[in-house]
């Protein structure tokens, strides 16, 4: 506009002449309206900024108050925090993305000792020289690279000459734009509660071994109450098979009966307190399904006829015979249910039926169903049917006796093949117990020495006739009543005291089975059955006609788990529980020779 | 396409000059009519009946007429442009908005332009000083789909406001909208909104409203916090509150909400788009007279990406004008420099327009040019 002004008057003052003026005027007037239109743009910027600088003004000093207020509410804010922060139990700090502190509480520069501004900027390592921070300062590198928590990260600081534990929260610290700018830890001391650990610890490892020392116990006395119990049994047996008149036999009966039912009691509070112990043994073999239920129709059968009841056991044709899984327990559970309906049924019939539930990955799952058509259970019974040292009543234990640990075993036992036990039932009318249970599939053949196979199929051809039988018991008792039932079966008994004993009759004899107890002076039966392997392998390799493998079956009483392992390491085939009878040597005889050649 | 525009200030130039430019060889099928209230807008649209136009008409805060030989922008008068365009390629409706809130307004506009046209583009001028703008756009948009193109105002009444109107060639409306419809496969529409407005002062927070009306901010009735803040009185309002609008932030997006109108009673302010609860707000301003570098650059870039155009239309708000006084003529010779060709338009309460591909949306503060083209034209 000044060019413009100073334009018009460098004209003007070049006018000298009317005639110049007249040559002027056009581009004056032109120049002129020019400034008018400048002129009128300054003004109105002028006015604009005049009205504008009031409302600006206005805005910026109310701004000010308003920013102003904000500081003040904000280093009430800080304020707080900071008392907040000084007041937290534990050791608070910020670290930035280089691992420096940046914010620490009061607790955090009472543990260190040092004061705030010597701690600030600096890295553990710097304030504690001795602390091997390597694995640490990586583990905060990584909460701050993959931006995530870690929580209660342990680790122990000397100070003093005392150990420190401490637990740390550590939580990535992000920018209002998103990256991680830093962390923020939070250190608790837990050496207090890291003291009273060590104390449980140890308390805890001398309940177990009171536990272990309480299991071997258990374990011992089942041997001593067996021991006796084998005599009683087997003596009664061998009575009975002298000239007694009728008195005599209804007594010895009595006898017999009271003591198998003893044998029975001992054995349900012996599976209870392994049970409660943890200590069950419980194995996984091939079995046949169907042959444990004829075990099971066969033992039943005599008794339910006694009673007149129908006894059937019914196995549908889709329900797979060969199983994997423990078929004693197996068999345990469903003698347990259906010799409980025989006690409680008084006529009509017991049934047992197995169906085929549904497959599952590795596994058959098969629902066993007992029904019966006796008393039932009323509602309140259900209730306690499956606990513990319970029975429907007190009458229902005067009137038809037992412990009232069946069930309560059946349904642990149950448990332990991944099925379910219950009970449907109408008083008066009858009752269905059933039960699930998870069997393996078969998926492998056991593969034994042709040779063996034969030798073994030839031995189960002789089973029930006429055995070379090599005995291994100290007690006279047992002797006494073992010899009697092997003789009575037609076998051939070669009788030693001990271990040792049995080694030198093995080299020198020829024996189809070995009954070889496990606790005996001299030497004990697992040092024994290694030395008869032993002494087995030494001849194949001298003379490779000569493959042989006597069976040798232990003889115990301490059926307690880790037994069968012993056993079986040893060099053993198999175990009985004392006291045996002809049968039940007949039958595992049967059973692990099949299962072997199979 | 052809097309001339003038200016009138009296009715009667209007008339003379209308039946002066149609004859024979120029029949025009279209008109644009951007008038001030303080002439007769009834008798304005009558000015145009005994022609066979269809009439896209608004009351405004302004006109613009700009032919690179005037000034370009004036008051109290009418600025018109008349054209004459491919009749198959465009329709017009005028909408009564009694009884329907602004979205259904919207929806009903995109509604009628969805029946003629498979892929419609609009240009839409909205009357009524409670008309929610962002609403009316979210109405098109839902119905005729988010990627339609739409260009428009909200109608003014030379800073009284009062009543707005939008007129066509036969009815007037104080509450409702005017529309034409473009075939987009025959007539491209596209455009560019700017601002230049920045933010001023401490953030504040939307503590109560409804839509477009704001009764809190930071807990203080909405009309104290705007008096406080810029010292001024009830009657400074809602005319100052269209030169210092509030920009709100809400998930991430930063819009201009200007003051339209005030409720003395309730103590809020009505805005001319949504001002969402719990958003965060601070006031704005016009950095000053360089704002119109920043336009001017906007445009350059824009016409430098840009087809060839045959016509253009612009809807700039009020407070440009206020805040920038003769000076904007500036940007709009730029714009019209640009293109080689006139423009025509009014100050407006509020713009409506896609910046460049962006989605339609609804301003205060731009400058929102419309530039017209018939595709045949690219083709050959």
């Amino acid at each position: 506009m000044s060019k413009l002004i100073a334009d018009i008057i460098e004209k003007l003052n070049s006018i000298k002449t009317s005639e110049d003026l007249d040559d002027s005027r056009n581009q004056l007037f032109e120049q002129l309206m020019a400034l008018k239109k400048d002129t009128e743009a300054m003004q109105f910027k002028y006015d604009r900024a005049s009205k504008e600088k009031n409302i600006l003004y206005s805005l910026l000093a109310k701004t000010s108050k308003d920013l102003n207020l904000a500081v003040t509410n904000l280093k009430i804010r800080a304020e707080e925090l900071s008392t907040l922060l000084s007041a937290i139990p534990a050791l608070v700090y910020f670290k930035n993305e280089k691992l420096e502190y940046q914010i620490v509480n009061n607790a955090f520069e009472d543990f260190l000792n040092l004061k705030l501004n010597d701690i600030l900027g600096k890295k553990i390592k710097e304030l504690l020289p001795d602390y091997q921070s390597s694995d640490y300062d990586k583990i905060e590198e990584d909460v701050i690279k993959r931006g995530v928590p870690v929580y209660n990260l342990e680790e122990i600081i000397k100070k003093q000459a005392r150990e420190i534990y401490l637990s740390t929260n550590l939580a990535p610290v992000k920018s209002s734009t998103g990256p991680v700018i830093g962390l923020v830890g939070v250190s608790y001391d837990i050496t207090v509660r890291k003291n009273y650990e060590f104390e449980l610890t140890r308390a805890k490892e001398q309940a177990e071994a009171g536990t272990r020392a309480k299991s071997e116990f258990l374990a011992n006395m089942s041997h001593e109450i067996r021991t006796p119990m084998n005599g009683i049994i087997g003596m009664a047996e061998i009575l009975k098979h002298t000239h007694l008149d009728n008195e005599q036999l209804t007594h010895l009966e009595a006898i017999e009966v009271s003591a198998n039912s003893l044998l029975s009691l001992i054995n349900d509070v012996l599976d209870f307190s392994k049970i409660e112990a943890g200590k069950l043994d419980f194995e996984i073999i091939v079995f046949d399904l169907r042959k444990v239920l004829t075990d099971v129709e066969r033992i039943l059968s005599t008794k339910a006829n006694e009673k007149g009841l129908e006894f059937r056991v019914i196995c549908d044709d889709n329900v797979p015979s060969s199983l994997k899984g423990d078929p004693h327990r197996l068999k345990q559970i469903v003698l347990n249910l259906a010799s409980n309906a025989i006690k409680f049924t008084a006529k009509g019939y017991v049934e047992v039926h197995i169906k085929y539930d549904k497959p599952k990955p590795n596994h058959h799952l098969l629902r066993f169903e007992v029904s019966d058509t006796g008393i039932g259970v009323s509602k309140d019974g259900r209730k306690s049917l499956f606990k513990e040292f319970s029975q429907v009543d007190a009458s229902t234990t005067r009137k038809y006796g037992g412990t009232g640990l069946g069930l309560s075993i059946s349904k642990k036992l149950v448990q332990m093949m991944n099925g379910k036990i219950g009970m449907e039932s109408k008083f008066g009318k009858g009752s269905t117990f059933w039960f699930t249970a998870e069997l393996g599939k078969i998926d492998a053949d056991v593969k034994a020495t042709t040779v063996i196979q034969q030798e073994k199929l030839d031995l189960i051809s002789r089973i029930d006739k006429d055995l070379s039988v090599l005995l291994v018991e100290d007690n006279k008792i047992n002797q006494k009543i073992a010899v009697y039932n092997l003789t009575q079966a037609g076998y051939k008994v070669e009788l030693a005291e001990n271990g040792h004993e049995a080694v030198i009759k093995f080299k020198n004899g020829k024996f189809d089975l070995i009954l070889m107890d496990v606790l005996m002076p001299v030497m004990n039966g697992f040092r024994a059955t290694q030395k008869i392997r032993a002494i087995e392998q030494y001849r194949t390799r001298k003379n490779k006609d000569y493959v042989h493998h006597v069976p040798v079956i232990a003889l115990t009483a301490n059926a307690m788990k880790g037994d069968r392992e012993a056993c079986l390491a040893a060099g053993m085939d198999g175990y009985i529980s004392k006291p045996f009878k002809q049968k039940e040597l007949a039958e595992l005889l049967h059973n692990l020779l099949r299962g072997q050649v199979q | 396409m052809i097309s001339k525009s003038f200016k009138a200030s009296h009715l009667n130039t209007l008339e003379s000059k209308l039946s002066a430019l149609i004859n024979e060889s120029f029949r025009p099928n279209l008109a644009f009519v951007f008038a001030s209230v303080e002439l007769d807008i009834a008798k304005v649209r009558a000015a145009f009946e005994k022609y066979n136009l269809l009439v896209f008409g608004a009351s405004t805060c302004g006109e613009i007429c700009f032919d690179g030989s005037n000034e370009g922008i004036y008051e109290g008068s009418v600025a018109v442009t008349l054209v004459e365009l491919n009749p198959e390629a465009f329709a017009g409706i005028l909408i009564d908005g009694n009884g329907l809130n602004s979205l259904d307004l919207g929806k009903a506009v995109a509604a009628w332009g969805k029946k003629l046209f498979q892929k419609p583009a609009f240009l839409i001028a909205v009357s009524g000083l409670t008309a929610n703008g962002q609403e009316v756009v979210e109405g098109v948009l839902e119905t005729a789909g988010q990627n339609t193109f739409m260009f428009g105002g909200l109608a003014g009444d030379d800073a009284h406001f009062i009543e707005t109107f939008v007129f066509n060639h036969d009815l007037i409306n104080k509450n409702g909208a005017v529309a034409i419809a473009f075939d987009t496969d025959l007539v491209k529409l596209r455009g560019l909104a700017t601002s230049g407005w920045v933010s001023i002062g401490s953030d504040k927070v939307v503590t109560k409203a409804i839509g477009n009306v704001v009764y809190t901010i930071d807990n203080e009735p909405a009309l104290k916090v705007y008096k406080e803040h810029l010292n001024i009185s009830d009657d400074d309002l809602p005319e100052i509150g269209i030169e210092y609008p509030l920009l709100v932030k809400k998930d991430n997006r930063e819009v201009l909400r200007a003051v339209t109108g005030i409720d003395k009673e309730q103590q809020s302010l009505v805005f001319a788009g949504t001002v969402p609860q719990d958003a965060i707000v601070t006031f704005s301003t016009s950095p000053g007279f360089e704002i119109i570098e920043h336009t001017i650059k906007d445009i350059k870039q824009f016409f430098k990406d840009s087809d060839k155009a045959d016509l253009m239309l612009l809807f700039s708000c009020m407070s440009r004008h206020r805040a920038l006084g003769p000076v904007i003529t500036e940007e709009i010779a730029e714009a019209s420099h640009q293109a080689g060709l006139p423009i025509t338009g009014f100050f407006t309460y509020g713009e409506i327009g896609n910046n460049g591909p962006a989605r339609c949306d609804f301003y205060n503060e731009t400058f929102t040019l419309a530039v017209i083209s018939e595709n045949y034209k690219m083709e050959s």
